[in-house]
């Protein structure tokens, strides 16, 4: 519990600077530390697998082309840009996250728990790999044609014109 | 017997691959025949799909992760008929911007694929990654003509808020899946009373409530409707429309009826706002384009008075108004799509004295204006006196009333169209590409079947009874 909360705070503080810092590469460090401590999160949690992919794909794949991204759009400029603020902008903004923060209290305090036990193993690889081989299966499918469809979706956006 | 039910889909799935292959061989002017595949491709399914709902079919498949009872073959049905009429319209339209290229009949039928197992589903999980394979390949149509900013502008804007409401919609499905320890419709509704289960059902509803733009998830589009390829705007505001409020429907009747009194009343208030800022917006517009895509939210907004009435003869009419809905709106987009190329020329002015100029689009044209606005002899008056008279009898007199204040409303947008095609004086200008044979197919099927389900809608209104039966 007491880790839990370290955490948590950890990963909030993370969140919060990556939103806050203007400079885009601080932005994605602080996004890769957010990413570390929630596979921390779900590996205490018992979902080694999930938190092993988390940092693979997240912190290590994603990440990487992120800041090649960033590397080659705007190399040599310091902070990104901040065009002309809207004045209504920012409190319209603040309104929008404290009702979204109150809806959610509203809902977590006032949640009905019925608590069941998880199924033996539950988040393992070996139970993940069983779900998807067999119940999930045809959804599993679908996602190749997902990840076609993105493939090729982003060729067609990308492509330089004949 | 799985693979069997689910022949349709296969089918598709095939021939989006077939595509995508014989696109690297074939040369540059024989890319007409990769379309004329999928049509027959998407011909196919149509067929299998409306012979399984005409034997009524009602068949759990893969442990329930699927159901293709009529209800879903009634969808699976519409939203294939609506991507077989925008295939027709998109041939000469390709063609005319030089961008004939396989890709982009790939990407309507894995669009297809999506919607079509997505309005099956029955598990979260499922109805998740159809819906984003949908979501996917819409994105990727909608700037498929990306040298003309517009049309990235389009598929930026929609990508960006289409991210945002599938976030919404997968925590809405985590907060769902932690109350209730499943992802399955039949078990989920039961384990997750209380508050935490409203805000997991409002979020979820969000997220579906994008792809049918309603109200406070519209702002997407009227950009994505103008700048998007013409038959990429039908297709979206057609048949991804239907698909998302099939799921939503499903959703609701089947896993959350306890609730429904709250939910019955959040909709009200959407459709509501729907009618009123979809009707009032398309006053001002001068495109026409842009006009439908107001136009499009206020008929999501009459679509959902279903949703607050709840009752099966409401249902029932939001059925039968989205299917023939497919025919006048692809249509109206088509016309467009034949005037508009490059150089632009959907602004009203554009469509002066178009009745001397090219009679027969003028007069489709006409229909599917006159249709959408409510008018008799055409299937769109009698879809709005169905879900009109179902709100009366459900007890939402108000909401019927509201209905009927912004119908004639809509008249006036509508008309003006209509001056401007009869009445407006023509300046000379160079003449329109002459239509081609799938594209005139497509907009004559479109027109005598909105006139057609005007005048006969009892057989039409009869299947969607018939399909909603075994929904519950």
């Amino acid at each position: 519990m007491i880790l839990f909360g370290i955490l948590a705070l950890l990963a909030l503080v993370f969140a919060v600077f990556m939103v806050a810092t203007r400079n885009a590469v601080h932005s994605a460090l602080f996004l890769i530390g957010n990413f570390v401590i929630l596979a921390i999160l779900y590996i205490t949690l018992g979902a080694e697998f999930l938190g092993l992919a988390q940092i693979l794909v997240y912190a290590g794949a994603v990440m990487v082309l992120f800041l090649f991204v960033i590397a080659y759009l705007s190399a040599g400029t310091e902070a990104s840009e901040t065009g002309p603020a809207l004045a209504w902008q920012l409190p319209l903004g603040i309104a929008a996250g404290v009702l979204s923060l109150g809806l959610l209290l509203w809902g977590t305090l006032g949640a009905v728990l019925t608590p069941t036990a998880a199924p033996p193993h539950f988040g393992s690889l070996a139970f993940l790999g069983r779900a998807l081989f067999t119940t999930y299966l045809f959804p599993f499918e679908i996602t190749a044609f997902l990840l076609l469809a993105a493939l090729v979706g982003v060729v067609v956006l990308v492509r330089d014109e004949r | 017997m799985n693979l069997a039910a689910l022949l349709p889909a296969e089918i598709l799935a095939g021939t989006a691959l077939a595509v995508l292959l014989a696109d690297l061989f074939l040369p540059h002017r024989d890319k007409a025949y990769l379309g004329l595949l999928s049509a027959a491709g998407l011909a196919a399914a149509l067929g299998g799909t409306a012979r399984q709902l005409a034997a009524g079919l009602h068949a759990s498949l893969w442990g329930g992760i699927f159901l293709l009872d009529p209800f879903a073959l009634f969808f699976q049905t519409i939203v294939l008929g609506a991507a077989l009429l925008v295939l027709g319209v998109s041939l000469p339209y390709l063609e005319r911007w030089g961008r004939d290229d396989g890709e982009f009949y790939a990407l309507l039928l894995m669009a297809v694929l999506g919607a079509m197992m997505m309005v099956a589903s029955r598990n979260f999980l499922e109805i998740y990654v159809a819906m984003e394979l949908l979501s996917v390949s819409s994105y990727a149509l909608a700037g498929f003509l990306r040298p003309d900013p517009r049309s990235g502008e389009a598929a930026l804007k929609y990508y960006l808020q289409g991210v945002l409401a599938s976030a919404a919609l997968l925590y809405g499905i985590s907060l769902l899946y932690g109350l209730s320890g499943s992802l399955d419709l039949s078990v989920v509704g039961a384990r997750s009373a209380g508050s935490l289960g409203v805000v997991a059902l409002v979020l979820v509803a969000g997220g579906f409530a994008l792809k049918i733009a309603a109200v406070p998830f519209h702002m997407w589009a009227p950009d994505t409707y103008q700048g998007a390829p013409a038959p990429v705007a039908a297709f979206l505001s057609t048949a991804s429309k239907a698909a998302a409020f099939a799921v939503l429907a499903r959703v609701l009747l089947t896993a959350f009826p306890a609730a429904q009194g709250p939910w019955q009343e959040l909709f009200a208030v959407v459709a509501a706002a729907s009618m009123a800022l979809g009707n009032l917006a398309a006053l001002g517009q001068r495109n026409v384009r842009r006009m439908l895509a107001y136009s499009s939210i206020a008929q999501g907004g009459y679509v959902l008075i279903a949703l607050a009435v709840a009752t099966p003869t409401a249902v029932a009419a939001s059925l039968f108004y989205l299917a023939v809905y497919v025919f006048m709106n692809v249509g109206a987009f088509s016309v467009l799509s034949f005037l508009a190329g490059p150089t632009g020329g959907e602004e009203l002015a554009d469509l002066d004295g178009l009745a001397e100029r090219r009679p027969a689009l003028a007069l489709a044209l006409a229909v599917f204006l006159i249709s959408l606005a409510g008018m008799p002899l055409t299937a769109g008056l009698m879809g709005k006196l169905y879900l009109f008279y179902a709100a009366v009898q459900g007890g939402y007199a108000w909401l019927a009333l509201w209905g009927v204040v912004f119908t004639v409303v809509s008249y006036f947008y509508y008309f003006r169209v209509l001056r401007h095609l009869f009445w407006g004086t023509a300046p000379p200008r160079p003449a329109a590409p002459a239509a081609s044979v799938p594209a005139g197919l497509a907009l004559g099927a479109a027109t005598l079947a909105t006139v057609l389900f005007g005048v006969f809608p009892q057989p039409l209104l009869q299947l969607a009874l018939h399909s909603l039966g075994m929904l519950r």
